[in-house]
């Protein structure tokens, strides 16, 4: 047989496995996390690996299709795709099912794969675990889906974190009054993302646009900070020159400011005008969730109205994803709780003995004594105790040798 | 604690002033000191002494929360997870073309050996004129000498070294400054501290 020309344990750039104890730590959050959906009524949903290429990239195709792993069926010889996201996938099945009608709530725990290794993920082998809530337009399924990611992160064990929320529609009905090219658009876009505040007064300097609206334009890159800042700018946005349009998005920015203070007074929320994360998808409301210490966010979310629509079924949508790879990485790595350690016997009794200390919740792990094979690595079995029969019955002792 | 990665050389000696003009000095020279992590005499703030082409990655990844670098850097990396808020006005410099003859307007193909490939890339392609970039990372005039590539594009400070290798001085690619970069999540998180940094730089710029 040929030898392979590297390493037979690497695996490709960027690709991660979770090996003990974090595989254990990030299948309880999941188990904890999808609990807590499950009692909010999302419905759990697994979505295939595989995919036709194009219904991966639905609604979020510009921002997706660098990301998204392509392949061709060698059955048929179409396209298909790895999924990227799990959010195109969902508002497929959204839309397939013509017939229901009203909110449909989906949560998930996905494997995503990504062609690109960016700094902000960390590999490109992720696992998502998100909800989504369609069939309402309002805030008040925002500030549903903002409260689980908050709840969510807090049951994770994360301390401490910030939400930035933002509001695209500010951002998009600001630029509808501009009337700008494509080109032109995409440049002044490009400069409020990176808050080049400087840069974007000498393009605005050459435009002929309303004072106003170039007056908030400019207001953007540094409309930074937490709700009183909002209500600092409050008198600027939200007054009956503004755009009627822009003038609701700010609103309801606000109210979810309010929200969020008289419901997690503890959490640290930052509002950020100029974020343009999904700016291209999203139709409403943006966030992010970040970690004390960490260089980027371990959750997006947002309003994305416009998903179904390729698929025949255009409903109002909004949620969550978080990175729980990512999420791992903020937290102290979680103990293997300790066992027992029993030493097989051929004793008629000895299964039932296992039985009874399992289903009180002990992790109980059988040696066998063997002849032939390397001596057992008793370190490895995380036991501090040992089921031995005594005085004509099975019991548990503490183990001075195991540890 | 805030950190701020400085890229070395020329950058390093006008950007220490312009941090002393608001009342950030390094307790060591960074000039005499082997240290590349300086303290300073503000307790909460520290610099991290670094190459330039490095400045963004330690931003980008979290582990400096700003960074001072030229444009040029910036532009030719494409980095993310960044905010470039401020145009420091200091280590001015130009990506110039350069080469033995003016560029031809009908000329077809070309080959040209750079350090900014991705820059100069973008600035042909805008031109609509195929070029092929080799990618070298010093010397460069010694490409256009020996006849491995038509042209050059490199940082141009006096024009001197082209004179003396028989060089001209043609087109302006990038004209460069260094800019204030923050990192995404440090902005969001310490938002007070980082405001406070920029805006002090802010007033002497």
């Amino acid at each position: 047989m040929a030898k392979l020309a590297r390493h037979p344990w690497l695996l490709p750039e960027g690709i991660q496995e979770l090996l003990p104890p974090y595989a254990l730590h990030c299948e309880k959050i999941r188990r904890k996390l999808l609990d807590t959906y499950h009692s909010f009524g999302y419905e759990l949903v697994q979505m295939p690996l595989l995919e036709q290429w194009d219904a991966l990239l639905v609604g979020c195709g510009r921002d997706l299709e660098q990301e998204t792993f392509k392949l061709i069926d060698p059955a048929t010889g179409e396209w298909l795709g790895l999924p990227a996201d799990i959010t195109p996938q969902i508002s497929r099945l959204d839309a397939r099912d013509t017939e229901a009608t009203g909110i449909a709530r989906y949560c998930y725990c996905s494997p995503v794969l990504r062609t690109r290794l960016h700094a902000n993920t960390s590999c490109r082998n992720l696992h998502q675990l998100g909800l989504e809530l369609y069939g309402h337009p309002g805030i008040e399924s925002d500030q549903e889906v903002l409260s689980l990611l908050i709840e969510s992160l807090q049951l994770s064990g994360i301390k401490n974190p910030c939400i930035d929320l933002g509001h695209v529609g500010i951002i998009q009905n600001l630029l509808t009054a501009c009337h700008f090219r494509e080109e032109e658009e995409n440049t002044l876009l490009d400069c409020l993302a990176r808050k080049m505040e400087g840069e974007m007064k000498s393009l605005l300097a050459q435009k002929s646009i309303p004072s106003t609206i170039k007056t908030l334009l400019l207001t953007l890159p540094s409309a930074l900070g937490d709700a009183s800042m909002l209500a600092k700018i409050k008198p600027q946005f939200d007054n009956a020159a503004s755009p009627p349009p822009m003038r609701k998005a700010f609103q309801d920015l606000h109210i979810i400011a309010l929200y969020l203070e008289k419901h997690h007074p503890k959490t640290q929320v930052f509002f950020d005008l100029s974020e343009l994360r999904g700016y291209h998808y999203h139709t409403g409301l943006v966030f992010a969730a970040y970690v004390p210490g960490g260089g980027h966010a371990i959750a997006y979310g947002g309003r994305y109205d416009n998903i179904g629509e390729a698929f025949g079924r255009k409903r109002p949508a909004t949620g969550f994803s978080i990175n729980l790879t990512a999420l791992l990485e903020h937290l102290p790595s979680s103990p293997i709780p300790m066992g027992i350690l029993a030493l097989y016997s051929p004793r008629p009794d000895f299964l039932q003995a296992l039985q009874a200390l399992r289903q009180k919740g002990e992790r109980v792990v059988t040696i066998y004594n063997n002849n032939n094979t390397e001596e057992t690595d008793f370190t490895q079995t995380h036991c501090d105790r040992e089921l031995l029969w005594q005085n004509g019955e099975w019991k548990v002792v503490p183990s001075s040798n195991l540890m | 604690m805030l950190t701020v990665a400085i890229a070395k050389g020329r950058l390093l000696s006008e950007a220490l002033p312009l941090l002393a003009k608001s009342g950030i000095k390094p307790l060591l020279d960074p000039f005499k000191s082997r240290k590349l992590c300086l303290e300073t005499n503000q307790p909460d703030l520290r610099l991290l002494i670094v190459r330039p082409w490095d400045v963004p990655t330690y931003v980008t990844y979290g582990a400096a929360n700003l960074g001072i670098v030229g444009k040029d850097v910036l532009s030719e990396r494409g980095y993310e997870n960044i905010y470039e808020p401020l145009d420091l006005g200091i280590g001015r410099c130009r990506l110039m073309l350069a080469g033995r003859v003016p560029l031809q307007g009908n000329v077809t193909r070309l080959k040209v050996a750079t350090k900014y490939v991705r820059v100069t890339h973008q600035w042909f392609a805008a031109k609509g004129i195929q070029a092929d970039i080799i990618p070298l990372t010093g010397s460069l005039e010694l490409a256009a000498v020996l006849g491995l590539s038509d042209y050059i594009a490199d940082l141009v400070d006096t024009g001197r070294t082209l004179k003396s290798n028989g060089l001209l001085p043609l087109e302006e690619i990038l004209s460069s400054t260094a800019h204030l970069i923050v990192n995404k999540a440090a902005l969001k998180m310490n938002y007070s501290s980082i405001d406070g940094f920029v805006q002090k730089i802010k007033r002497i710029v």
